[in-house]
């Protein structure tokens, strides 16, 4: 098959490398450096899944890790991952992967039918469906959600892959490679400062990559990729693309899942598939950027509907058109640039501008190209079932309350813009408390916490000019502080197009007589109308309305929903969006891997094997070992066919009548030295010690302060004040602390020594 | 994960350490006559404190040592640490 939707020239793939992968069972090909999302919409494949409530079709929406709908079962070198964006997930000869949450297949999906009976699954239909009778429960109710619910499906075999754990410590960690992380990484490494930059995309330069900008005379790509090779040279920096930081936890210690081998079809000998970093920061510094938002309107989960700014990307990275009749609906200047994309291209864009009268550079720039500008116009609803056919729109009222005619336009995608909103989760995360910034209609951290700052876009600051100033300064003054030096460092000079003020519009009332979705949380199925019922129903805290219509949960933690959320929810309670204020932000800020998280500590390595000097005599006589704590005990020894019932009266018999050796190598062994040993003795055991007599050994029980039976053993008088204790196999460890707490914080007994053995 | 400074070795992160209970309760005098509720008070009873905690904490995987932590329990700030042994003006 063809990449029909492969532009001639550009973007940032190898075109010398063609790379062949399978979808859903069918073969296409693709180049290195695609994502398997830019693969498939150069194949013009749009559908990609169903849906989790009502099983309508889904396409691609971001372009990376604000992917809400695109995530699918992915297998690699015979294992299977589920629940991978295909908007992250980077093209290997060989890949194969499979939608989810569709049944018999995505084209044909049985579960469909749930948006025929949409009427009978409002927000939380759970609670009140599923009541009744009781017993219905257990055996009918429960399995029929299991089965329908849930995206992809975990192997149940296992994971041969191998996870690293590693612990870094910096003067300067960075959070995102934009022009902000990129400012602040160079001037702190210039002062000497030990910096980590990290990067969850693999490749370094964030907007600068996309966006038609100029510093220090070049490219912002190209300033960017010369920023990178000199820290890339540098011994006090390391520098991690496809590397997310996705937790900020207390005093100051991050941490990063780094993908090491996802992008090769197999693991390298002697590599981890991934690795988790755990960095202790002096000082962190927050570029996470920001990411668009949408605007909602009637069925805006057709496929075909996207972000501008990753119709933008598709574009500017991979060279993939994500439709030959664009259609742009923006509230701001961001969907011009995308439009004026598509023009460079040889493709016409029809542009719908929710305002009524905008003026700026970009526009002008736009209208100079003959680019079909409609002002006051919004779309209503997208037309068509498994893509975008036609759009429905109308001009509306300078109030956006009255839509005018509703006109029929042909189109095979719509690109939307509403808007930016900036990442703040991991300041968030670090008990930044953050405020409502009016002119964005966003939030952005206020008074830090930690020692952490966020800078550029993640601030709610879009100027590129005064993001890389303020960016310069703070990786200057950070560093400065740590390494005392100070080395000035010239500001670049910028071009960039200056923006006009957005449109505070970011929802398209429903025509008359009209009953369209329109959905805010997409992953979800959660729509205006549940939104709606959860606040008929009573639901005040925006914490209890995201619990009840699961606004904003799973894998993409709304990140291009939460903000059109609060503002419906601030719009019918009529209060303003910083008094509805936002949920939680809680780690991790993208799914990691369990695997990575445990780490090495599987199976056997799970925890020490301890065998004792008897264990070959043990093996030789048919041991049936049991796990004592580490010890490895032999519980019996096995002849023929015996059961352990029988064995046991073997071996019972035979201590009676002759002898038997117990193997207590396994007990835990402590010595105890010193002219008050015995005191000591005496306080935490329950028997006298003093007049044990040399060489003899006696039985003890050992109490905790309040009386309950911590540990109990024999112990043995070697000399006058020298005694060896023995502890239960598990408590071992226990003891010894129990022991030292005495010893240390009530100076009991003032000449004492004790010594794990 | 918490950062502690343990007075005998400096700055280590939480997973050295194992949690130790409240430091600031006072054990009754050993040769003194001590009331149920004496030892009730000195066993059992405990503050869940928001704010400002003495506590004890074992240096389990470095020096061994018991020390005490000055911590806020709602925003883990540690303010200062002690040997086990330091009176807490």
């Amino acid at each position: 098959m063809t990449q029909a939707f492969r532009i001639e020239n550009g973007g940032l793939i190898n075109r010398e490398k063609k790379l062949s992968f399978k979808f859903n069972g069918k073969t296409y090909f693709g180049h290195e450096g695609d994502t398997l999302a830019s693969a498939l919409l150069a194949n013009g494949v749009h559908l990609v899944g169903r849906s989790f409530k009502y099983h309508r079709p889904r396409g691609f929406f971001g372009a990376g890790v604000d992917e809400p709908y695109a995530v699918v079962q992915l297998y690699r070198n015979g294992e299977t991952e589920p629940n991978i964006k295909a908007t992250e997930q980077e093209l290997f000869e060989g890949l194969e992967a499979k939608s989810v949450n569709c049944w018999p297949s995505v084209n044909f999906d049985i579960g469909a039918i749930n948006n025929f009976l949409r009427i009978f699954l409002p927000a939380g239909f759970y609670y009140k469906t599923f009541m009744w009778p009781k017993s219905f429960w257990y055996r009918i109710y429960e399995p029929f959600i299991r089965k329908a619910a849930g995206l992809g499906v975990a192997s149940t075999k296992h994971d041969k892959e191998r996870y690293e754990h590693k612990y870094e410590y910096c003067d300067l960690l960075i959070a995102g490679s934009g022009p902000s992380g990129l400012a602040g990484a160079y001037a702190a490494a210039k002062n000497g400062a030990k910096v980590i930059l990290a990067e969850d995309k693999p490749r370094f330069g964030g907007s600068l990559l996309t966006s038609d900008v100029n510093i220090g005379n070049q490219s912002g790509k190209d300033w960017a990729e010369g920023i990178i090779a000199e820290l890339k040279t540098m011994p006090n920096v390391i520098v991690k693309n496809r590397s997310q930081i996705f937790g900020y936890y207390d005093h100051n210690m991050l941490v990063m899942s780094e993908k090491v081998s996802d992008h090769l079809p197999s693991t390298q000998k002697y590599h981890p598939n991934k690795r988790l970093w755990y960095i202790r920061a002096k000082e962190v510094l927050i570029s996470s950027g920001s990411i668009e938002r949408p605007i909602v309107f009637g069925n805006n989960d057709t496929p075909g509907v996207m972000l501008s700014s990753a119709a933008k990307e598709y574009l500017k990275v991979y060279g993939v058109l994500v439709g030959r009749k664009p259609l742009v609906f923006t509230n701001n200047d961001s969907g011009y640039e995308t439009a004026i994309e598509f023009k460079k291209h040889g493709v016409d864009p029809v542009v719908l501008d929710s305002r009524k009268n905008p003026e700026s550079e970009i526009i002008d720039e736009a209208k100079n190209l003959g680019i079909n500008i409609k002002n006051s116009y919004v779309v209503v609803a997208a037309q068509g079932y498994k893509k975008v056919k036609s759009a429905d729109i109308a001009s509306i009222s300078e109030d956006k309350k009255q839509l005018g005619k509703i006109e029929n336009i042909q189109c095979d995608c719509i690109c939307v813009s509403g808007f930016w909103t900036p990442t703040i989760h991991l300041a968030s995360q670090s008990g930044n408390k953050t405020k409502f910034k009016e002119e964005i209609d966003a939030f952005v951290p206020g008074q830090s916490k930690q020692n952490e700052i966020t800078l550029g876009a993640a601030n709610g600051v879009f100027s590129l000019e005064e993001t890389l100033k303020s960016s310069f300064t703070a990786g200057s003054e950070l560093s400065k502080k740590i390494t005392e030096n100070d080395k000035k460092i010239a500001i670049p000079n910028v071009v960039e197009k200056k923006f006009s003020q957005h449109d505070k519009f970011w929802c398209v009332p429903l025509p008359k007589g009209k009953n369209y979705k329109r959905f805010l949380d997409f992953q979800n199925d959660v729509a205006v109308s549940d939104v709606e019922i959860a606040l008929r129903e009573g639901y005040r805290s925006i914490e209890h309305v995201k619990r009840y219509t699961t606004l904003g949960m799973a894998t993409d933690q709304g990140k291009t929903s939460n903000l059109n959320g609060l503002q419906l929810v601030s719009e019918i309670e009529n209060k303003v969006v910083p008094a509805v204020g936002h949920t939680t932000f809680r780690p991790p800020y993208t799914p990691v891997s369990i695997g990575a998280i445990v780490g090495r500590e599987v199976g056997k390595h799970s925890k020490p094997t301890r065998k004792s000097p008897m264990h070959s005599w043990h093996e030789k006589n048919n041991a049936v070992f049991v796990d004592a704590g580490v010890w490895l005990r032999p519980r019996y020894y096995k002849r023929g066919n015996e059961n352990l019932f029988e064995a046991s009266k073997r071996e019972a018999k035979n201590v009676r009548t002759n002898v038997g050796v117990c193997d207590v190598t396994t007990l835990g062994k402590i010595d105890v030295k010193g002219p008050d040993a015995a005191e000591l003795l005496n306080r935490v055991y329950t028997n006298a010690w003093l007049k044990l007599p040399v060489g003899k050994a006696r039985y003890g029980v050992m109490l905790r302060e309040d009386g309950i039976v911590m540990d109990d053993g024999t112990t043995t008088r070697i000399s006058e004040n020298h005694y060896h204790m023995t502890t239960t196999t598990a408590q071992a460890a226990n003891v010894l602390s129990h022991l030292e707490y005495y010893l240390q914080l009530f100076a009991l007994p003032q000449n004492f020594h004790s010594q794990d053995l | 994960m918490l950062y502690i400074n343990c007075p005998h070795c400096g700055m280590r992160s939480q997973n050295e350490f194992s949690y130790g209970g409240d430091a600031s309760v006072k054990r009754p005098e050993l040769n003194k006559e001590v009331s149920d509720q004496e030892w009730d008070d000195f066993v059992y009873n405990r503050k869940s404190l928001r704010g400002k905690h003495l506590e004890l904490w074992q240096h389990i995987s470095g020096c061994r040592q018991w020390i005490k932590v000055e911590r806020d329990t709602a925003t883990h700030e540690i303010f200062r640490t002690f040997k086990a042994d330091e009176e807490v003006a």
